[in-house]
């Protein structure tokens, strides 16, 4: 696992409290292997994570559940199995990302349409929020998970999009309705201040001015 | 084959930041030719580290990649970095300087040893190091944070979460201020300033944090200093007869057939704390059969740095988390003349943090929680905010805290390959337990003074900055090298930087390294012509 000193401060903020992006994820054999896997694994297709956006993301969302949509199957059909991961001051280990999880994803996605229509004879898409809701939580009966999982290590694809999102700084920014802008490049005269309020109330723009 | 020679003035082995400290001071002050020479590869440019950070945040990849020879592991505490800039190229940036009961410990404190040189003699350095860097900072009560001069940069102002925190720790009676950092406040040195990005660990994106790249670029632009890249140092050897090193035994990664021999009048090794001692280590010959500057049997020995307790404390305060995580608050309040009963000198430090107060999955009652669900408990848990405490306590190493060659491992040219064995002297070892204990309840009392809670405490075994392994001495009986890093038994050979330190203080060690490293050139650069400033 990565040792302390490259993510300390990571750690004790945002990294540690989400539990995301802070493991190394596996060896460095069996990472060559799913380098070519993910090579020939089709991308995920942003219509398909929508619907499931709209029933396991806050609804303050409003209208950027498709934003939010296309940020996380960018991130995932951005990902590269077998990538160096850090490895900080006092750890000897080198290791690499692991398999994409996109073809995992891609059939727990299909079941929960199937499982629409054997519940309701829809779509999942064409069911209400509730109803959406309702397929998930089934299908996430079996999941032990306490903590907010690392997205690639998320046992459904449902748990992966909500580790995501709440992962994102403009999660944090509807949170505490500021515009913290949490890793974003923002002016250093500006950091006495207290982050100022969001604008529409519902999500920052991010653009820096905190 | 015959060898490739390559003539010059000064052989610096390695070229991390310890390295780039004596490169360009004497690139600087002397008319004097430098080669440089190190194992690893160049880095990317600057204009490629905001994708590369980008990929470290979205997956956790390594924005420097290609940073390290993979037949070049240590058993025991290592960090895998061995390129141009070296392990200073992922480094936080944090600055502190030692206390002045650092040089003297058994003279003002009754423990380890006292070092050949004072926190005086330091002082300048100190001050360059700063300079050279730029190290933005604060000066703490001058009693408690001593210096000549005042830092290059204005301090890195306190987010509003810090001035929260700060407002809580000066309600406890403890002094805090801006942590000194080798990061831009302001412009400095064609670098930008400090915006906030906050993964000054492992990558600054806009070069606002120094890092030694900045210093190679300038300096091979120029025509004193020569960078090899991609070619590992085997072996230092004297000239026939004599105890001056003649030649530095090289390989090219690329053409490991051919060999390389860098003959210099001055050999200057910076391989920090492990490949430093290893170096001389394996220099072994007929006269010195247990290596170079080694008569006494210390090189390798006294592996040195400090570790440390932390914690999470519950605080009645709207904070939040993000606003510049890695900045943080410090003291060196506990760092002066013991404040305890027994031996224990620590730092402090203070973050904002997001820790107990993130998204969860499930709530109090372990239902499953989605979207609202999730993000209305969240709001109700971060109406308070957490700090992160943490604080360094010295060690007092033991002779037998050591690197020693490893004949059952061995790079690809056949050579052992370090092993690493911490040891606490006896003394350290007693306190360890109540050490750690003074300092947990310090948590608590501090946590109390605000009202607040202790969420948790850990302690680390892991001993940071390491150092130590060519420490310096008085004389030869005492340490492997003098106060400026010359090694006793050859005149032209300095080991610079963390290795010659005799002891790991309680505070981060780069500055440090960095002062020492400028002392030993100031030292070096007395053999060749000064330029007219």
């Amino acid at each position: 696992m990565l040792s302390r000193r490259t993510f300390v401060s990571w750690l004790s903020g945002f990294g540690a409290a989400l539990g995301i992006g802070v493991r190394a994820r596996t060896s460095e054999a069996k990472a060559k292997d799913a380098s070519k896997v993910a090579s020939q694994a089709p991308p995920l297709d942003q219509a398909t994570v929508t619907p499931l956006a709209e029933a396991v993301l806050p609804g303050e969302l409003g209208a950027g559940f498709a934003r939010v949509s296309r940020g996380f199957t960018q991130w995932i059909n951005d990902y590269r199995a077998g990538a160096e991961l850090v490895h900080p001051y006092g750890s000897t280990n080198l290791q690499r990302t692991g398999e994409s999880p996109v073809g995992r994803w891609r059939t727990q996605l299909a079941q929960l349409d199937r499982d629409a229509q054997t519940n309701h004879h829809k779509a999942f898409g064409a069911l209400t929020r509730d109803q959406r809701r309702e397929i998930v939580v089934s299908a996430l009966g079996t999941e032990r998970t306490n903590r907010m999982p690392d997205p690639l290590d998320a046992g459904h694809v449902a748990l992966a999009l909500v580790a995501w999102y709440f992962a994102q700084p403009e999660a944090a920014n509807l949170c505490y309705q500021a515009k913290i802008d949490r890793n974003q490049c923002r002016p250093l005269v500006n950091a006495p201040r207290q982050p100022l309020p969001l604008v529409d109330g519902r999500r920052s723009m991010g653009d820096g001015r905190s | 084959m015959s060898a490739r020679v390559i003539e010059t003035d000064v052989c610096i082995v390695g070229s991390g930041i310890t390295a780039a400290m004596v490169a360009e001071k004497l690139a600087d002050e002397r008319n004097v030719r430098v080669v440089v020479v190190e194992a690893g590869d160049d880095m990317p440019p600057v204009q490629d580290w905001y994708r590369l950070r980008k990929r470290f945040l979205d997956y956790g990849e390594s924005p420097w990649p290609s940073d390290h020879l993979d037949d070049a592991s240590v058993e025991g505490i290592q960090s895998r970095s061995m390129c141009v800039g070296g392990l200073a190229m992922h480094w936080g940036g944090v600055t502190p300087r030692f206390s002045p009961e650092d040089f003297q410990l058994k003279s003002s404190c009754g423990v380890g040893d006292d070092w050949p040189i004072t926190y005086d003699d330091l002082d300048p350095f100190y001050q360059e190091a700063e300079e050279r860097m730029g190290v933005s900072g604060e000066q703490g009560p001058a009693d408690i944070d001593p210096r000549g001069k005042a830092f290059p940069l204005p301090k890195l102002p306190l987010s509003y979460n810090l001035e929260q925190l700060h407002g809580w720790v000066s309600g406890a009676g403890i002094p805090m201020w801006s942590q000194p950092s080798a990061k831009n406040s302001v412009p400095y040195k064609g670098r930008s300033a400090c915006c906030r990005n906050d993964t000054c660990t492992p990558i600054c994106p806009v070069g606002a944090k120094y890092s030694p790249d900045a210093t190679w670029r300038t300096l091979r632009s120029g025509k004193q200093v020569t960078l090899l890249t991609r070619t590992l140092v085997r072996r230092l050897v004297l000239a026939a007869g004599t105890d001056r090193i003649e030649v530095a035994q090289a390989v090219s990664r690329d053409r490991p057939a051919e060999p390389i021999e860098i003959r210099a009048r001055t050999f200057v090794v910076a391989g920090g704390y492990v490949w430093s001692s290893h170096l001389l280590l394996l220099s072994q010959s007929t006269r010195f059969p247990n290596g170079l500057a080694n008569k006494s049997g210390l090189v390798g020995k006294y592996l040195t740095g400090h570790r440390n307790v932390s914690g999470f404390v519950s605080l009645p305060l709207k904070l939040y988390p993000g606003l510049n995580e890695q900045h943080s608050l410090v003291s060196k309040h506990f760092m002066r003349k013991p404040r305890y009963d027994r031996y224990l000198r620590h730092d402090l430090r203070v973050w904002e943090s997001a820790v107990d107060k993130g998204p969860r999955l499930r709530n109090d009652a372990n239902e499953l929680m989605l979207g609202d669900a999730i993000l209305g408990d969240w709001r109700d848990r971060t109406k308070t905010g957490t700090a992160r405490v943490r604080c360094y306590y010295d060690v007092t190493p033991a002779r037998d805290s050591e690197l020693t060659l490893d004949a059952s491992r061995k790079n690809a040219l056949g050579d052992p390959l370090p092993k690493l064995a911490w040891r606490d002297a006896e003394s350290s070892r007693e306190l360890r337990g109540w050490q750690e204990d003074q300092i947990k309840a310090l948590f608590e009392s501090l946590a109390r003074a605000g009202n607040g809670r202790l969420i948790r405490t850990a302690s680390d075994s892991f001993q940071d900055h390491p150092a130590g392994g060519c420490r310096m001495g008085k004389d030869a009986s005492t340490g492997v090298v003098d106060s400026w890093g010359r090694a006793f038994e050859h005149q032209n050979l300095f080991v610079v930087g963390a290795p010659t330190m005799v002891s790991g203080s309680c505070a981060n060690g780069t500055l440090t390294f960095c002062a020492l490293s400028l002392r030993s050139a100031a030292e070096i650069g007395k053999e060749f012509p000064g330029k007219r400033m």
